[in-house]
């Protein structure tokens, strides 16, 4: 025998007196065990409430129901979603949270195919039409990922619903925003073009009428010319807000002020039948913009208004202050957030329907009856709020009315001395005028004009040659300038002819600015600009004003 | 009063027992008492046979208990078949367990109590206070006079493997009630009343020579061999007769009493490794290999086996201790052979080749730290060869 075993301890422990030879009781057994299932009740309570907790935090909606639609189990983002209660949600079936998608497509229909699609096994995600059974009239959209789940034994589909009207809406809003640019480049192109051609064509008219003071049939026809043309030169100039290609020559604007200087006028135009109202803000923020386009703005608003109501009723004219912050600016087409100052010009007309609302500001889209409008008002007023970095709100009720909101930023700046003097006569005078334009029937028209005033013109319609010309002696007391050119732009020739002729004077000419030319440093440095297609008058006018000044 | 209280603590440990005629009904009311409400009823097929099976599982369900029946243990209670049983009881998720038979069917429903609370495989829990969980409420109604296993700290399994038995010591066994009705053993025939009833015998021997002997267990031990010495002849030869039942059954419980404080010797000790290997009735091995044991083990305590010859009738006045031992050999033969088990183990299919072995499983037995004399491999396998 290798190993002598301990029969003295074995001994002991047989008769019971080993350390673990007492007999021990079940008891603490069934208390531990007991103490077990209790803790494991406690997490197991404790993560249903997890999970119950995590179950209401999520956004969407998530709704168990059986194949019939019954509802058994929602969170707390469906009761919201849907204008519910813990009480009273599982009163309604799918069928009652859903939308119809037309006659002859019922709720009842499009379940039974999902049913047969979700019976294959494959989750489902789709778009769908969401009702709220106690609030008639407040269907939205949702997107729904639908599939199989084991729910207490029974199968049961679960539904996760999510809101996507906002998404839509801002989709909506993004487009409509796309769609008035591109409409916007389109139309200021066009009226670009045009502008250079009606610029021509009232030049020349101009001329004519000159010489033919003594023939009074001519003069009459070349007067219907004339008027023709700048009514196409207006239209023009509407496009061109619209495109915001206007040139703006902004300053710092009072609404109240401005509002208050047009109210006599607004009244003509709105006639003895309807009555205007005007709630200035006692203090109202000023604004950075072209008060000639705020006058147009207003204009057109008040006569929309107008005849937005038949056959009597009241406009309303009100200025405030307001806030705009990040979680408003997402529910404002174009709008960033900030301080703005508001003019508000609300009508008790018929209203807008709500699926044109989104169109009104479309060039040519006009509700008016043929012959009424041009189309043009709305699309200009949304032009030129936009180009004044602003944006407008449009709300309104059918049967009720609506309100224009014109939003525009804050100025904090100083205001900028507004150097429009009296109209200087007409009178030409001997100085040299370096001429450079680079449309040709243009470029004639201008010589024309300035030579027939007594001036004496070198025109170009190259900017190099116009280089070259002074580089070689040539010494103009002014340059008119076209300001978008092939080669360099009327700036870049200003900035190398004034560093050989220090007190060149210059007037920039242009279809549209285009973000090229710093007005405010403009108007600082007395240079000038104007804006095509431009009159006899208008040209004579400002040339002379540089020259003096 | 022995010198062994004044040397050493001594404990009696006992279940709260029941002895009596019809004391097996009271099990319904006893289970519910001890918080039972799903019972695995455990027995085997001869118990069954004899319908105390039934009998039983009528009073539990008659008290409102789910019962779940498991009749599958053999007479050598296997691991295999503790295994299945406490899958049984674990699957009926069973809070209670009523042994319903012998010795097997009660190590067996032991075991299963200790791997159905403590998990693994019963022969983990080889050895002494080895149960580290205590078992469910365990209700034993033995059905067998002499095993004892209703009130013992004992229970012996069959490793399969090995073809060995294995012994559980452990207070974690002591069953939580017995319900000891002698009427069972109405149904026992004669030879298995010999092996039972010398089984108790030998427990009462065993118990009053073991070193770990106290003057409790001293009582118990000497009654229960007055008891069977008295009363297993006739009780063999009239197994109808219902006072003489009640003698055995209580000689039984007395004993059980004794031995299951005291502890056995190396006759277990070698029975447990005989009847594991043979597959022989645990009482028969006992029978078989006593009087060689009592022989080898005279000399370390003649004065206490003097006693043993007075509770048997066995006259030894004016003997010396060499002619007492010779007396007391054949006395026991003679109650042994007078009962029906005769020859020896050669004649049980035992070889000489075997007795290796058997000897070299039986010294690692625990019932031999308790023997009166300490045994070498050497001594079991001479006594082994004694016993041919
Ligand atoms: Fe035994």
């Amino acid at each position: 025998m290798t190993e002598r075993r301990d029969w003295t301890r074995m001994r002991e422990s047989i008769i019971g007196l080993g350390t673990d030879s007492s007999r021990r009781t079940y008891y603490p057994e069934l208390l531990a065990r007991v103490a077990e299932l209790e803790e494991a009740r406690t997490s197991l309570r404790r993560s249903e409430e997890n999970l119950r907790t995590l179950f209401d935090s999520l956004h969407d909606a998530v709704i168990l129901h059986d194949w019939e639609g019954r509802v058994l189990e929602a969170n707390e983002a469906m009761l919201a979603m849907y204008g519910v209660t813990r009480e009273t949600f599982r009163d309604y079936t799918i069928a009652d949270y859903s939308a119809d998608a037309g006659p002859a497509s019922p709720v009842a229909h499009h379940l039974r195919a999902l049913r047969d699609r979700i019976l294959n096994d494959e989750p489902q995600v789709f778009a769908w039409r969401a009702r709220r059974p106690l609030q008639p009239g407040s269907d939205f959209d949702v997107e729904v990922s639908l599939r199989k789940v084991r729910w207490y034994d029974q199968e049961l589909m679960v539904s996760v619903v999510r809101d996507i009207s906002e998404r839509k809406r801002l989709e909506a809003m993004l487009n409509q925003s796309q769609k008035l640019d591109s409409l916007g480049q389109l139309a200021g192109g066009v009226a670009h073009d045009t502008n250079n051609m009606l610029g021509v064509i009232i030049g020349y008219a101009d001329l004519l009428l000159e010489r033919t003071a003594e023939q009074p049939g001519l003069r009459r026809d070349l007067e219907q010319i004339r008027k023709a043309a700048l009514h196409s030169a207006d239209l023009n100039r509407q496009l061109l807000a619209f495109a915001r290609k206007q040139t703006i020559q902004p300053t710092a604007v009072d609404l109240n002020t401005l509002v208050e200087a047009t109210q006599k006028l607004l009244r003509r135009l709105i006639g003895e039948q309807h009555a205007l109202v005007w709630k200035p803000a006692t203090t109202l923020w000023r604004v950075w913009a072209d008060p000639s386009q705020l006058d147009q703005v207003l204009t057109n608003l008040v006569v929309n208004a107008r005849d937005a109501i038949e056959p009597a009723g009241t406009i309303t004219l009100e200025t405030a202050n307001i806030l705009v912050d990040e979680a408003a600016a997402q529910f404002l087409p174009d709008a960033e957030p900030g301080e703005y100052a508001v003019l508000r010009v609300t009508d008790t007309g018929h209203g807008i329907p709500p699926d044109i609302q989104a169109r009104i500001f479309e060039p040519f889209f006009t509700t008016k009856a043929l012959g009424r409008g041009t189309g043009l008002g709305l699309a200009m007023v949304y032009g030129i709020v936009r180009q004044n970095r602003g944006f407008l709100t449009v709300t309104s009720a059918e049967g009720v009315g609506s309100t224009f909101s014109i939003h525009l930023p804050r100025h904090l700046g100083a205001e900028c001395a507004d150097a429009a003097g009296p109209a200087a006569e007409l009178r030409g005078g001997p100085e040299t005028i370096l001429l450079v334009e680079d449309e040709a029937a243009l470029l004639e028209t201008g010589c024309r004009l300035l030579e027939g005033a007594g001036y004496r013109v070198t025109a170009t319609p190259d900017p190099l040659e116009a280089l070259r010309l002074v580089e070689e002696g040539l010494s103009p007391d002014l340059l008119a300038t076209d300001l978008v050119m092939p080669g360099l732009d009327g700036q870049q020739v200003y900035q190398h002819l004034r560093r050989l002729r220090p007190g060149l004077r210059v007037l920039f000419l242009s279809g549209y600015a285009a973000g090229t030319l710093d007005l405010e440093s403009l108007a600082a440095s007395g240079s000038g600009f104007l804006q095509k297609p431009f009159s006899r008058a208008t040209l004579l006018q400002k040339v002379r004003e540089l020259l003096d000044s | 009063m022995g010198s062994s209280v004044m040397e050493e603590l001594r404990k009696f440990v006992a279940p709260e027992f029941i002895f009596g005629l019809e004391a097996r009904r009271l099990a319904g009311r006893y289970a519910r008492k001890l918080g039972g409400s799903r019972v695995l009823v455990i027995s085997d097929p001869g118990v069954a046979a004899a319908g105390w099976t039934e009998d039983v599982v009528a009073n539990l369900e008659a008290e409102g208990l789910l019962v779940t029946r498991f009749c599958g243990v053999s007479p050598n209670p296997r691991d295999t078949e503790v295994t299945t049983g406490a899958r049984l009881f674990r699957e009926a998720a069973c809070d209670l367990i009523v042994a319903v038979g012998g010795g097997s069917v009660m190590d067996c429903a032991k075991g299963i109590g200790i791997v159905a609370a403590n998990g693994g495989s019963i022969l983990d829990f080889e050895g002494v206070d080895r149960v580290p969980a205590p078992m469910a409420p365990l209700i034993c109604i033995p059905t067998t006079g002499g095993t004892s296993a209703d009130v013992s700290q004992f229970a012996i399994i069959t490793n399969t493997q090995e073809r060995v038995k294995i012994a559980i010591i452990s207070k974690a066994v002591v069953p939580d009630v017995a319900l000891i009705d002698p009427t069972t053993l109405l149904t026992m025939d004669a030879y298995l009343t010999a092996c039972t009833g010398m089984d108790a015998m030998v427990h009462a021997i065993e118990a009053y020579v073991s070193n770990a002997h106290s003057p409790i267990t001293d009582l118990h031990a000497l009654e229960a061999i007055r008891l069977v010495s008295t009363h297993l002849r006739a009780s063999a030869e009239a197994p109808a007769d219902l006072e003489l039942r009640t003698h055995i059954m209580l000689a039984s419980l007395q004993a059980g009493l004794a031995f299951s404080n005291a502890s056995l010797g190396s006759v277990h000790a070698m029975a447990h490794s005989l009847g594991g290997y043979m597959d022989l009735a645990h009482g028969e091995c006992n029978a078989l290999l006593l009087p060689h044991v009592m022989d080898y083990n005279f000399a370390m305590t003649p004065e206490r086996f003097r006693r043993i010859g007075g509770a048997m009738g066995c006259d030894l006045r004016g003997l010396n201790d060499r002619e007492s031992r010779s007396r007391l050999m054949t006395h026991v033969m003679a109650l042994r052979k007078d009962c029906g088990i005769d020859d020896g183990l050669s004649q049980r299919g035992v070889r000489s080749s075997d007795l290796y072995r058997l000897a070299s499983k039986a010294i690692e037995d625990p019932c031999n730290a308790t023997n009166p004399r300490l045994p070498s491999r050497e001594d079991l396998l001479a006594l082994y060869s004694e016993a041919m």
